[in-house]
């Protein structure tokens, strides 16, 4: 027989351990048959995962240089941006994915939406997937004091004030959350730890669990919740395809294209690095993170102690989806119009907020005409006399440039 | 228990009556404190003081009118003391002219080099190396001759060929010297503004282009030095600071280029990973389609 290194290592190992019900298992699982309506989207759930890959790989390649304390820490972001070869190019790359993640998140959780998959008996799947979206979001919002430079210290003095209102045991959350009454060098300590320890191992944890139980029930079927889900066979038999490795060589393609584009992002559009964090100075137009808007904006139309307290609601109403609010057996989505379309117009009310979080305080100019939003996102015409005169907030970010 | 919890309502209402108070001292106490900064900050380059607070205009209004259209007091730098003397807060005449107030009048053509170099140190001192250097000779220009004395404006560039003409032949050595180190300035300035155009333009793809931003200000900031320079009307003084401004603008020319040229191999670099990928899917289809 021919030599090959993995049957090689293989039986190495089985002659000293009883590994073949392991190796059995994991065979029955791995080549489990997808159901025929298993399209490209369902490659989502593969690439995010390859991504946060990527994100641990760079994060790792990011803190041999980085150093976090208030004195050095904007220091040794410039030194991997202008000293470290290429340096520049994982800083970027790690930026850039925790865009592309967060993206990936959100059209994944509305996959599963639309197919039903958080149905009976997948529930805690669902479940473990809403605690990595958590995950996810809670990476970037620690992961954007790190840099330490202005946007990124002022972001996070807004962002940390919010928690405070809650009536109670908001300023004692703060204050545990910061380190102390002011965003300071403790608060970029527990972010830190945060960020580079805590989240890492529950999202190691969660997203084991979650593959776990993807492959021990299997892709969900289109039938209903009353039915008996087919078996293998019945799957095969329907136009299904095994997992592995018909499944895996379209996730690997889907992973490619997504490395590819993450990378073309990388090169082509490094992120800046704006002045050192300075507690004395506020920059105008300081805003969070895109995928922090629809809560930011929120908290300009109602008052702050209620404002705060919708993104988590919004999480724990999403756990709480298959139990509370779609509980018909139906999973085909032509059969759930009502529960998707509530869906999808609380999603576009998120979404509006997001586009009027971002419109808010800026000038542009629509279809010829230029209008100043407010603080509200209300839009101002704005005579042609005036177009020339500064708008109501500069915006200001990373991205900025402008010699002085 | 009633008599008890309408103590504690009116205890609240009184701690709210109170905190109302405290609430409107602290605004009153905030507006003081704005009103005191704009009061301290008017000598330091902030709002100008009301011209019809100054006495000295009631009267002298040809000369007010002149100068509330300068840069000395649309910039809140100067009053008519600072280079008069007097008290132009003063209602009435004597105390606005006492002596004690060390009120000058009108400056005599000898003083008036050193009032204003009082302020402007660097053009004072090239001045007096100058060919107008003898300004107490009636036929040599003082400062006031090309700035104006009241109507002071921002100097520029085209202040110095207007006013060499207004006393010089055009096409004389004098006038021709003007231009040359006019033309010399812009043509710094003008180069200065396309680097940083250009720095504009390219910082937005590459961040590294970010360190290039101190350079650009301290070729600036030299550039800024040969201002005072151009008051010793001679081009050879001029021609060094310029050239150090150039070999400043010719690092971060390099830069750009750099930068221009990591671009290039930036969009290389791209073409290369979709190539990658593209062969890579490609094998991958392959192999699908052998195992349909």
């Amino acid at each position: 027989m021919k030599w090959h290194p993995i049957t090689a290592v293989r039986e190495w190992l089985e002659v000293r351990f009883e590994l073949e019900p392991v190796f059995r298992l994991l065979r029955e699982n791995l080549t489990k048959p997808v159901p025929p309506h298993v399209n490209w989207l369902f490659t989502l759930g593969s690439v995010l995962a390859a991504l946060l890959a990527v994100q641990l790989f760079t994060g790792v390649l990011l803190m041999i240089s980085y150093k976090p304390s208030g004195q050095e820490a904007f220091q040794s972001v410039q030194h991997i941006t202008y000293d470290v070869p290429l340096g520049w190019l994982i800083r970027s790359a790690h930026n850039w994915g925790s865009h592309v993640i967060v993206v990936l998140a959100l059209l994944h959780l509305a996959r599963v939406v639309v197919y039903g998959g958080y149905k009976k008996p997948r529930e805690l799947t669902w479940g473990v997937g809403v605690a990595l979206l958590a995950v996810i979001l809670g990476f970037g919002f620690t992961g954007y004091l790190l840099p330490w430079d202005q946007v990124a210290y002022w972001g996070t003095v807004v962002a940390t004030e919010a928690p405070a209102s809650i009536p109670v045991v908001g300023p004692l959350t703060r204050e545990f959350m910061i380190g102390g009454t002011e965003v300071a060098d403790p608060t970029l300590g527990r972010f830190y730890v945060v960020h580079v320890i805590l989240l890492p191992l529950a999202l190691l944890s969660l997203v084991g669990l979650h593959l776990l139980l993807i492959r021990y029930h299997g892709i969900s079927p289109l039938s209903g919740t009353d039915q008996p889900e087919p078996g293998s066979e019945e799957i095969l038999r329907r136009g299904g395809r095994p997992f592995l490795p018909h499944h895996v060589l379209k996730d690997s393609a889907a992973i490619y294209v997504a490395i590819g584009a993450l990378m073309s992002l990388a090169l082509l559009a490094p992120p800046h690095l704006g002045e050192m964090a300075d507690p004395l100075v506020t920059p105008l137009g300081i805003k969070p993170e895109w995928y922090f808007l629809p809560a930011y904006q929120l908290l300009k139309y109602v008052p702050e102690v209620v404002g705060v307290q919708v993104p988590p609601l919004v999480l724990v109403l999403l756990l709480l989806l298959p139990f509370l609010f779609d509980r018909s057996p139906h999973r085909h989505p032509r059969r759930r119009l009502r529960v998707l379309g509530a869906l999808g117009a609380a999603a576009a009310v998120i979404g509006l907020l997001g586009l009027l979080g971002h419109l808010s305080d800026t000038r542009q100019t629509l279809l010829g005409k230029t209008y100043d939003f407010d603080v509200l996102g209300r839009p101002h015409l704005v005579e042609a006399a005036e177009v020339g005169g500064d708008p109501p907030q500069a915006e200001e970010g990373r991205g900025a440039g402008g010699s002085p | 228990m009633i008599g008890r919890s309408a103590c504690v309502s009116a205890c609240a209402g009184a701690n709210r009556s109170r905190g109302r108070w405290v609430g409107w001292l602290a605004l009153l106490a905030l507006l003081a404190l704005m009103a005191a900064t704009g009061l301290t900050a008017q000598g330091d380059g902030a709002s100008p003081v009301d011209i019809d607070e100054v006495m000295c205009a009631l009267c002298h209004f040809e000369q007010g009118d002149e100068f509330v259209t300068s840069i000395h007091y649309q910039k809140g730098l100067l009053l008519c003391d600072d280079c008069h003397g007097g008290d132009p807060f003063a209602v009435q005449l004597e105390t606005a002219k006492a002596p004690e107030t060390g009120f000058i009048g009108k400056p005599r053509r000898e003083d008036i080099a050193a009032i204003c170099g009082r302020c402007h140190t660097g053009p004072a001192r090239f001045f007096a190396q100058g060919p107008h250097r003898d300004w107490e000779n009636d036929d040599n220009p003082t400062c006031i001759t090309c700035h104006h004395n009241h109507r002071v404006f921002d100097a520029t560039l085209a202040l110095m060929e207007e006013s060499c003409v207004r006393c010089h032949v055009s096409d004389s050595e004098p006038a021709s010297g003007g231009v040359a180190i006019r033309s010399r300035l812009e043509g710094s300035a003008a180069h200065l503004a396309r680097v940083a155009m250009d720095l504009d333009r390219l910082r937005v793809i590459d961040p590294k282009l970010d360190r290039v931003v101190p350079m650009l200000k301290a070729a600036r900031s030299t550039l800024r030095e040969a201002d005072p320079i151009t008051h010793a009307l001679n081009l050879e003084l001029i021609e060094e600071t310029l050239e150090a401004v150039g070999s400043e603008l010719a690092v971060v020319e390099e830069r750009l280029v750099e930068s221009v040229q990591d671009r290039q191999r930036r969009r290389w670099a791209v073409l290369g990973v979709w190539l990658f990928v593209a062969v890579n899917v490609f094998f991958l289809w392959a192999k699908r389609r052998q195992l349909d």
